[in-house]
């Protein structure tokens, strides 16, 4: 009668306590497993990531909240020995599966037009952005670092180019700080302007989907507010989904949270709910910080 | 008391006895001085024993030691200008094959090559560095020089005549094979280990997230390597060249086997010519007169000045790359 969560919590204690979003999906995992070599890193996870909302992964260390992001945009392909196993849906369509049959089944969709190349791996990282925890600029020109992914997709003028530039930029809210020195090195910004070019060099190419991996963990407070506020704005025009160590970014930012330990999806929901009545007591020693 | 606070007054008083005395600690600076000391000596006695050695070379023929390419033990007249553009010209085209290559092996190594085997390839290329420089120049008289000449310079002797007239004059020269061109592919063959360990160690520098941010964006591996990584090591690179520069100005055995040594001007690049270092290795046991002699030594000291210029220019450019 008082319990109001008994539907939610399942009789397996090991079943993840799972609120699915009711808006449109972009992006979802399926009983991923994912394993470095022999050893298995995930679990069985599930992740709904829905569109235009934040998404952020929490849990203690090792949890395989990164692993999980590294995942979604196959950035593990780079790296012999690290599989995945299960199903990655974007827009529908599963990642996973190889190169000839998502081509077979492209053809079949008749929709081949509608992609910047063909959805092989490449052009796959190109609709899903990422930013690290450490800010990586590339060494060239505030200008150069925004237009890199752009030129290596698309054909545009120079006029084309300054406004996608611009208009990155400024989305990110670093516009008013380096107008004036677009073609000086991006390596001479500081800190939280460096992790804020990656931001619009992540979404200078519109994808769909933005993943930050712990994108304040290297930023001073003020960096860090500056770059929440800017990935609120976001919300507007990408789908987001973010690792974090600090739970009250995490509160603070996010549509849904996703509570992580051990490898396995723990508890998933809407922040508010995650953190004021969490269901999995080890959500709750999480957020309460009795652990981790 | 707060144990973080701990300063000199309160730290706890040694209970082993100290290992040296004041005197041997004395003793203990003086003697690493003295080794770093000793070093320097040495260098700057070379230095000063060249120069004063080679002083009456150059107070002789003052400028024209340099941009004179008579090299005449018999009228004792001396001018250096064919070994010392022998020496650069073969360096850097040693250089220009080697560089290529060089990029090419780290590049695999660090990015396509599967861990397993990248380690016995970085093996085999560092085993090239260690194969003494005498055989090369063995392989390159008895080996490459043969063939060279049988299959590169006698097909383009014969059919010279359909060649444009400025790739002709370039190929133009005695077909034996010893000429600056095979002196400079045994170079580059030689230099290539060093070039390639140096520029993948720099490599491995590169941070994995800057990687797999590019890669992240939708980039090729061509595109990261191109793009990305290469321009991330731009400034060691340049010391990578220098330093293989280095070695190929002061290379002497294998260059000397295979160079052709004669003392003119090289017109071609299939002409037979000779660098500063062959030209010492071949005439000192046979150098008589005093003049002789000191063309030999102020020969050195120009080898010197190259060699150390590059290296310095290298070592300046990699010090930089250290962000």
């Amino acid at each position: 009668m008082n319990d109001v969560a008994t539907p939610i919590v399942s009789r397996d204690p090991e079943a993840p306590i799972m609120v699915r979003p009711n808006g449109d999906l972009v992006l979802e995992a399926r009983q991923l497993d994912f394993f470095y070599g022999k050893n298995q890193s995930l679990y069985g996870v599930d992740l709904p990531i829905e569109r235009n909302k934040i998404t952020a992964l929490i849990g203690p260390s090792g949890c395989g909240k990164s692993t999980l992001l590294r995942t979604l945009n196959k950035i593990y392909d780079l790296y012999p020995g690290q599989n995945a196993t299960g199903r990655i849906l974007l827009d529908g369509k599963d990642l996973l599966t190889d190169r000839a049959s998502m081509s077979r089944l492209k053809e079949r969709d008749g929709d081949v037009a509608l992609e910047p190349a063909n959805l092989d791996t490449s052009a796959l990282r190109a609709r899903i952005g990422m930013v690290f925890q450490k800010p990586t600029p590339f060494p060239m020109s505030i200008y150069d670092n925004v237009a890199f992914g752009v030129r290596l997709y698309f054909k545009k003028s120079k006029a084309e180019m300054d406004q996608i530039v611009e208009r990155s930029l400024r989305r990110a809210a670093l516009w008013e700080e380096v107008k004036d020195k677009l073609n000086t090195s991006g390596l001479g910004l500081s800190g939280g302007q460096q992790q804020r070019l990656c931001v619009a060099r992540g979404i200078a190419v519109e994808p769909e989907v933005l993943l930050l991996d712990e994108p304040a963990s290297a930023l001073d407070p003020v960096s860090t507010a500056k770059l929440e506020e800017t990935l609120m704005e976001l919300r507007e025009d990408f789908s987001i989904v973010i690792v974090t160590h600090n739970l009250q970014q995490a509160a603070r930012i996010s549509d849904y949270t996703g509570f992580m330990f051990l490898g396995r999806m723990i508890e998933f929901r809407p922040t508010a709910e995650l953190f004021e009545r969490p269901q999995s007591t080890r959500t709750r020693d999480y957020v309460t910080g009795r652990f981790g | 008391m707060n144990a973080t606070t701990m300063d000199s007054d309160t730290a706890p008083p040694r209970e082993t006895a100290p290992g040296q005395s004041e005197l041997s600690e004395t003793i203990f600076r003086y003697l690493c001085f003295g080794a770093a000391t000793l070093l320097l000596a040495a260098l700057a006695g070379v230095v000063i024993s060249l120069a004063i050695g080679g002083w009456p070379a150059f107070r002789q023929f003052g400028f024209g030691f340099f941009t004179s390419s008579a090299w005449d033990p018999v009228q004792e007249n001396y001018g250096a200008a064919g070994p010392i553009v022998g020496t650069i010209v073969t360096s850097v085209l040693a250089l220009i094959i080697a560089l290529p290559l060089a990029t090419g092996v780290s590049v695999f190594l660090v990015e396509f090559c599967p861990r397993n085997i990248a380690k016995p390839i970085a093996v085999a290329v560092e085993l090239l560095a260690g194969i003494p420089s005498i055989v090369y120049g063995m392989w390159g008289l008895f080996v490459l020089a043969p063939w060279f000449a049988i299959h590169v310079q006698l097909p383009l002797m014969t059919d010279s005549a359909n060649l444009p007239g400025w790739l002709s004059g370039l190929v133009a020269g005695i077909p034996n094979g010893a000429n600056i061109f095979t002196a400079s592919l045994i170079l580059a063959i030689m230099i290539l280990p060093y070039m390639s360990a140096v520029f993948r160690e720099l490599l491995l520098t590169i941070p994995s997230q800057v990687r797999e941010a590019a890669y992240g964006l939708g980039s090729t591996n061509f595109e990261v390597v191109s793009k990305v990584m290469i321009p991330y090591v731009r400034r060691g690179a340049v010391g990578v060249v220098m330093l293989g520069l280095g070695r190929a100005l002061g290379e002497t055995m294998a260059v000397t086997f295979i160079i052709g040594n004669s003392h003119g001007f090289p017109h071609s690049l299939f002409d037979s010519g000779s660098t500063i270092a062959s030209t010492i290795a071949n005439e000192f046991a046979e150098a008589t007169s005093d003049m002789h002699t000191a063309a030999l030594l102020a020969l050195g000291m120009v080898l010197f000045i190259l060699t150390f210029a590059v290296l310095a220019v290298a070592r300046l450019l990699l010090a930089s790359e250290k962000h």
